[in-house]
């Protein structure tokens, strides 16, 4: 049997500062509720999934790969919108004419039934999983539908190009050959919003949708444990509690009722979690008393008053980053080569400082007020640097590149900007190779795709738009750049970088000057 | 750098014969496609012999995307193969330029 999965649908709670994130990769209770779609498809026997992706397609495909795991094949869609999904539908290629998919809103999870379609059904084109309003609200039962159907290849060849969920269904109701075929949906779980995912939590906690492959074994009726946990004796435990794998719970602890804790959590001495769902690698501090909320990390959701906050100090609540290789030490490096530098060229640098002072009487100089990289999306969380440079005497162009970018490749430029900015490297502010130091409102006017991947990267004073598209590129040109070396950036490709720059310095290698 | 081009309807096509799209090409690539756009509004690039791009490749391929904008036509990309399409989906090309694995779904798209 063939799925047709649609991750397009956004969580833009998760990130309001416009890095949308797939409600479908939202996690329930020890995995991404679409791995939790996919296991429930794949034992009710389906073998073949036509996944269309948009936000963070590379986070998905790492998720669910080529299919292997599950045995099971898998085929990726990218498109430029979410409206865009149900093209993609038309273009699936179909092995015979009665063949028929299964569409599936992948941040929606049916307990239901999903046997092939019997023949005497073949007629009726689609059939559609729909909840139903309580009868006593509406005099009339009105179908809500559940985001997953059963299309025939005719049905999915004649469906609208461009459209959303609502306009789908109105499609899939109207559908000129036949009447369509409704079965309902009893139980049903969804990640389209922070409220449905504690729902969605409360439910599986409460067994009230069971039947999901849960990594923790249930040490007791009602309290999951996963590995490597380590659980102060004090801590007091009231059912239904789940705690992820890695996770440090400390003393005098309360956990429960309705409490999930992801994996790589930390939950320090004395705090009160009832009603409380704490995403993975976050850290929340001592003595808190959280209730009906959702902890993201640094965001504090509060499902009842429906408002999120961002918690900046860092005790109180933040992120547990994966281990990874600490950032001070792949510095060093360049802070010693910035030393390096400094030091030879201090004659240089005092004979500069006594020009600017002495003779031109100009403040030494010109500071920019440059964003620390990498940093999360919330401007809250930025921390911003002085970069260093000597005022110069040349008209400030009129360009595309940010106003911390190095000006161009001259010996002029490499004096007035680059040994200043040596002191920032020094203290570890800066690289040498990165993308161009911008300012708060610089980042702020980025394209969200852009902005996110940018907030990712190192800033340096050398920089691959520089290097390959000049002291002027186009704003193309600068997103090429600057988003490519965000995926790309590596040592090896840092040292190519310098080398082309001082190559160009030295007219070993031609400016670059492909302007178009 | 060679370009093979086909007219379906009112969509042109263009097929690149070069299995690298780098700063060694992408200026001359840039050139010889500027006037081809001129002429047309609906242009669907071939990237199936396509194996390598760099930044230059893609900061090309999104000017010629602004200049089909410019006059109210649309660029989309067929045929990229594997590595290139990881690349386009981690620097999130995807959302600016329309990418889709076989030709005739692009064609398909304009209709």
């Amino acid at each position: 049997m063939r799925a047709f999965l649609i991750t397009t649908n956004e969580l833009s709670e998760r990130t309001p500062w416009g890095d949308a994130y797939p409600s479908a990769m939202m996690p329930l209770i020890d995995r991404p509720f679409l791995q939790h779609v996919v296991e429930y498809l794949v034992n009710q026997g389906f073998d073949r999934f036509d996944v269309v992706l948009c936000q963070h397609p590379e986070k998905i495909k790492n998720l669910l790969g080529d299919g292997d795991r599950w045995g099971v094949k898998f085929k990726y869609h990218l498109v430029k919108e979410p409206s865009k999904s149900i093209l993609t539908l038309k273009c699936l290629g179909f092995d015979n004419s009665n063949e028929w998919v299964l569409l599936v809103y992948a941040d929606r999870l049916c307990r239901v039934d999903l046997r092939p379609v019997k023949p005497a059904l073949m007629s009726c084109h689609r059939i559609l999983y729909c909840t139903k309003y309580p009868e006593n609200h509406h005099k009339d039962v009105k179908l809500n539908w559940s985001g997953w159907a059963w299309l025939s290849n005719q049905c999915c060849l004649a469906a609208p190009a461009n459209c959303d969920e609502y306009l789908l269904f109105e499609y899939l109701l109207s559908f000129k050959y036949s009447a369509p075929e409704f079965v309902n949906v009893s139980d049903m779980i969804r990640s389209c919003s922070y409220s449905d995912i504690m729902v969605a939590h409360k439910a599986v906690l409460s067994k009230q949708f069971n039947g999901l492959m849960l990594e923790g074994r249930e040490v007791e009726e009602g309290v999951w444990l996963s590995r490597n946990i380590s659980l102060h004796p004090t801590v007091q435990i009231r059912r239904p509690v789940y705690i992820g794998q890695n996770c440090r719970i400390g003393k005098g602890v309360r956990l429960g009722p309705n409490t999930v804790i992801g994996a790589n959590c930390v939950i320090d001495d004395k705090t009160i979690l009832r009603n409380t769902i704490i995403l993975p690698n976050s850290y929340v501090g001592t003595s808190l008393e959280l209730q009906d909320v959702l902890v993201d990390q640094y965001r504090l959701i509060n499902i009842r008053l429906e408002s999120a906050v961002t918690i900046t100090e860092n005790f109180i609540m933040g992120s547990l980053p994966e281990k990874q290789f600490p950032r001070w030490l792949k510095s060093i490096p360049s802070r010693l080569l910035a030393i390096i530098l400094l030091i030879l060229t201090s004659p240089l640098f005092v004979a500069m400082i006594l020009i600017l002072k002495i003779i031109y009487k100009r403040p030494l100089f010109d500071q920019k007020e440059a964003v620390r990289l990498p940093v999360p999306h919330d401007p809250g969380l930025w921390r911003v640097f002085a970069l260093l440079r000597f005022h110069s005497f040349k008209p400030t162009p009129n360009r595309a590149s940010p106003s911390g970018a190095l000006p161009d490749i001259s010996w002029q430029d490499l004096l007035f900007s680059f040994f200043p900015a040596l002191i920032n490297i020094v203290r570890g502010h800066l690289c040498f190779v990165g993308v161009a130091p911008r300012t708060v409102s610089e980042i702020k006017a980025l394209p969200p795709d852009w902005r996110v991947l940018y907030l990712q990267s190192k800033i340096g004073l050398i920089s691959e738009a520089l290097v390959y598209f000049g002291a002027n590129p186009s704003q193309d040109e600068l997103r090429a750049a600057e988003t490519f070396y965000a995926v790309s950036a590596s040592w090896k490709y840092d040292l190519k970088l310098l080398a082309k720059y001082f190559g160009q310095l030295v007219y070993l290698w031609p400016k670059p000057d492909m302007k178009t | 750098m060679e370009l093979s081009k086909e007219q379906i309807d009112d969509i042109l096509v263009i097929t690149l014969k070069t299995e690298i799209l780098d700063a060694s090409n992408a200026k001359e690539f840039r050139s010889q496609t500027v006037q081809l756009l001129e002429n047309s509004r609906k242009v669907v690039f071939d990237m199936t012999q396509v194996k390598f791009i760099d930044s230059s490749g893609c900061g090309t391929l999104l000017s010629c995307l602004r200049q089909l904008n410019g006059y109210g036509g649309d660029l989309k990309l067929s045929g990229v193969q594997k590595p290139v399409r990881t690349l386009f989906e981690l620097v999130r090309m995807h959302r600016i330029i329309e990418i889709y694995d076989k030709n005739d779904d692009a064609v398909c798209s304009f209709q």
